[in-house]
């Protein structure tokens, strides 16, 4: 079994090695002649990310000897691959994301070796999320952006900046997964109530604790112009209320409820109406608002099929190449191949998720593994969507991809829940709390 | 809740395959006219990597050619006055000029198949190399023109009449391409234009310079001989409450057509026009290719056909003073198709450009057009303007007047056909001017 996670764990290894070895070639490549001066930095953030995987696979392997064999080869390849796109787009930025690489493989193996099972993050749900909500709060009055303008969503200190909405996000998810288990009965009669029947009125004040936080989240990002995550949420919202419930009422009301949010943030928000507009009609202001996305779709043609090649091409003509619309740079580079290539692998991701959830042991687990999954494959969707002009453009990251410390530490939190998750799934199945 | 998360699976893998097909949309579908894209400069970043091709003058001295190291070449212009032919080229700011009109050439990729380009390109992830032209430009005479014109604001057209080779095209003022990324938006807000290519793109008032088709119409149309005396010659002329007097002395009231036209006296000119009347002028300017763009390489222009209402002052059209404007080439155009028996040639700027394989092919010459005029009647319109002719246009901004000077080379057989205009000159300076590039030509 192990053998088959460490085979994978050599394909990863190679296929970043390629990558990296690629990217440093393209200076002499570019200039058609070897005698260039060479940057043979992104050799030493291969190592450190080698050392990282190997430790993750080395340790994981001990601590939960039965998880989920795809997982861990996957995102070390995803953050690898990241790692060696980042370094040709924002060198500068490289060694940040390999540092951040480091804490979030610590993060993710403190997670694995936790003691006991994940009861704990069911039991102290309200402690969880007021801890999210209370640090995301605090950028409203803390707040700073480490590049010195712009939206106020990190909180700083020395030179390292959190962005506690993408620790949020996490927590929300538990919450939602705590929170729908203990009153899903209540809450959607799934089955004939044992003591008096409720009246169905009755049930709505269960519901409000959760609008209500809910709504406090989405307000404080509103607030703050973070469209990204306010989306984010309230489309992890809606999915574990279906996972949950089974009912598509609830998606429908959701949905109607986004269109409602789209149009009133159409009218009071800025940011809003550009992205929109953006969206619909970039080709109206091509060098103003919308240049980014504009440049982004070139960039994607001007790879076609098989790409310019790893730093060949020139999409550093997009703002913040190495961030948000990493996706166009990538297209630009490695081509429509490697685009099918990552978009598959971050579906194998999912995948893995929704097959970690269905073998979940408790409801609560089957809840957090589906929450945990629908929060990456929403993430990638609204990013990819964005660059590609399928949606309209909502700054997030590309999980395990884009520069972002804050991000990839969440990314592998997320990863180090859904391994000891996956490490429940095999052993006898416990009684379901319904 | 399995049943939920199945379904839940099988949505976001729809959603994952619908950003793979959309990305796949814009790659394949949409992809090429994407990098058609003014502002995709990708095409001229790869430049940077592969020298562009070299442009040549027609003795083989080098106009524009790319300076510095592999992987930062950039464009270089030994001689920048003669950007308004050259144009420029950069990532930054688009193209211009001979620049953007032979790119396919000077870039590489022109005239080559699909695949060895997509070879080259993805495989050996160099793109073909840029391949050289030849101008029809005479670098020699060039100078003679930018230095004779260089105080001035105009334009300056030597043409070979024969073969309607552009030697010189000079338009002032101009732009120093070889730094035009620093200082673009200077040069774009400069409010005397030198982006402007006057000689090919702007439209000027011909005045007094449009009386020889004046002249040839009439006379195609048994309206006047060329001996023919005009009473009251000298009478000025109203046009929009400026008066428009003869240019010179006049030896009396009294005058022959061609001394009309020598002396720079409206009146005859405009008396033949209004015997034209409306319908012939149009049909006299269509004929002289007033309405239709030159085809050059580079972009050139023309009035519009529909501005014939305002032909309905006959005596200003004669004159040059009504709707219809032109363009230096055009009137270097008509010049050299009056001194050489009503043939008008076309205009050329390319001569040679370089193939695939490092030799050189010459550019096709144009099928030759149907003469304009008579040949006999050109003739006779030649023979008035022996030493060529300076005039004078008023413009409709408050008093200020356009100087004109047509001039030929040699009389006999001409081979050197002159257009000056300047904004901000006398006839006589831009005689002077002419006279001094027909000189340098001989």
């Amino acid at each position: 079994m192990q053998r088959e996670e460490n085979q994978l764990f050599s394909l990863s290894a190679a296929f970043v090695l390629l990558a990296a070895v690629a990217v440093m070639l393209a200076a002499p490549a570019r200039a058609g002649v070897w005698a260039v001066p060479m940057d043979f930095s992104i050799l030493g953030f291969v190592a450190v990310w080698l050392a990282c995987a190997a430790a993750g696979a080395m340790v994981v392997q001990r601590a939960l000897p039965r998880h989920d064999l795809y997982l861990l080869p996957i995102v070390y390849l995803l953050s690898g691959w990241g790692i060696a796109l980042i370094w040709r787009l924002a060198p500068q930025f490289a060694v940040r994301q390999t540092i951040w690489l480091a804490i979030g493989t610590a993060a993710m193996l403190g997670i694995v070796l936790l003691p006991g099972d994940l009861r704990w993050l069911r039991r102290y749900r309200y402690t969880w999320l007021f801890t999210g909500l209370a640090l995301t709060a605090l950028t409203l009055i803390l707040g700073v952006n480490p590049s010195g303008s712009g939206d106020r969503l990190w909180l700083g200190c020395r030179g390292l900046y959190v962005q506690p909405a993408e620790i949020l996000k996490l927590l929300l998810v538990v919450f939602l997964a705590s929170y729908l288990t203990d009153r899903r009965e209540m809450l959607f009669q799934t089955r004939p109530p044992r003591v008096d029947p409720m009246p169905r009125g009755e049930s709505l004040i269960y519901f409000l604790p959760m609008l209500v936080m809910w709504g406090f989240s989405t307000l404080i990002l509103v607030s703050q112009r973070d469209l990204g995550m306010s989306t984010l949420f309230f489309g992890v919202f809606i999915v574990m209320l279906y996972l949950a419930s089974g009912r598509w009422e609830y998606v429908l009301a959701g949905l109607l409820l986004l269109v409602l949010a789209a149009v009133i943030g159409y009218q009071l928000f800025d940011v809003v109406r550009i992205r929109v507009q953006g969206w619909w009609n970039p080709w109206a202001d091509p060098t103003g608002r919308s240049f980014q996305i504009v440049q982004s779709l070139i960039a994607q043609a001007a790879g076609g099929v098989f790409g310019a090649g790893p730093g060949q091409g020139a999409p550093t003509l997009i703002p913040v190449a190495h961030s948000d619309f990493i996706f166009a740079a990538l297209a630009e580079e490695w081509g429509l191949l490697g685009v099918l290539a990552m978009t598959a692998l971050l579906g194998a991701v999912v995948l893995r998720a929704m097959r970690i959830a269905a073998g979940a042991p408790s409801a609560f687990g089957q809840l957090l593994a589906g929450g945990l999954g629908a929060l990456l494959a929403l993430q990638t969707l609204l990013i990819t969507g964005g660059v590609i002009k399928l949606l309209p453009l909502t700054g997030l990251t590309l999980p395990f991809v884009s520069y972002g410390g804050s991000s990839l530490v969440s990314a592998f939190c997320l990863v180090g829940v859904l391994l000891r998750l996956s490490a429940m799934s095999d052993q006898p199945a416990r009684p379901e709390a319904t | 809740m399995i049943r939920q998360l199945n379904r839940l699976t099988v949505l976001i893998s729809a959603g994952f395959l619908l950003v793979a097909l959309t990305t796949g949309y814009w790659v394949i579908v949409r992809g090429g006219d994407l990098l058609q894209r003014g502002d995709n400069p990708r095409r001229a970043l790869v430049e940077r990597r592969v020298p562009r091709g070299v442009i040549y003058d027609r003795n083989g001295l080098v106009l524009a050619d790319s300076a510095g190291q592999p992987g930062a070449w950039t464009r270089h212009y030994p001689y920048p006055d003669l950007a308004p032919v050259l144009g420029y080229v950069s990532p930054l700011v688009g193209s211009a000029g001979i620049e953007a009109a032979l790119d396919p050439t000077l870039h590489g990729d022109g005239g080559l198949d699909p695949f060895s380009i997509y070879w080259r390109t993805t495989l050996l992830g160099v793109p073909p190399p840029g391949r050289g032209v030849r101008l029809t430009i005479d670098l020699n005479l060039q100078r003679v023109a930018d230095t004779a014109l260089s105080a001035h604001t105009g334009a300056v057209l030597l043409l070979d009449a024969q073969a309607g080779e552009v030697l010189v095209l000079a338009s002032h003022p101009t732009f120093n391409a070889n730094a035009l990324d620093d200082h673009w938006s200077e040069v774009v807000n400069d409010p005397a234009s030198p982006l402007l290519n006057r000689a090919t793109l702007a439209l000027y008032q011909p005045g007094g310079a449009i009386e020889p088709v004046i002249v040839a119409g009439a006379l195609a149309n048994g309206l006047a001989t060329p001996a023919q005396t005009f009473v009251g010659a000298d009478q000025p002329v109203a046009v929009d409450g400026q008066r428009l007097a003869c240019r010179a002395q006049t030896p009396g009231s009294n005058l022959a057509l061609g001394s009309a036209l020598a002396l720079g006296c409206p009146a005859p000119a405009a008396a033949l026009g209004q015997s034209l009347g409306a319908a012939g002028l149009t049909r006299l300017f269509t004929q002289f290719q007033f309405f239709a763009a030159p085809a050059l390489a580079i972009p050139a222009a023309a009035s519009s056909a529909d501005q014939v209402s305002v032909f309905t002052d006959t005596a200003l059209a004669g004159i040059g003073q009504a709707g219809l404007t032109v363009t230096p080439l055009q009137m270097a155009l008509v010049t050299a198709a009056l001194v050489r028996g009503g043939q008008m040639p076309s205009p050329q700027l390319d001569l040679q450009t370089q193939n695939a394989d490092g030799g050189w092919s010459g550019v096709p010459p144009l099928a030759p057009q149907p003469p304009v005029i008579a040949p006999a009647v050109a003739d006779q319109v030649k023979s008035m303007l022996p030493t060529g002719l300076q005039a004078i246009a008023l413009t409709s901004t408050g008093g200020k007047s356009l100087a004109w000077y047509l001039g030929l080379n040699p009389y006999d057989k001409p081979r050197y056909v002159v257009v000056v205009l300047l904004e901000d000159g006398t006839p006589r300076a831009a005689k002077d001017i002419g006279d001094a590039l027909l000189v340098a030509a001989r």
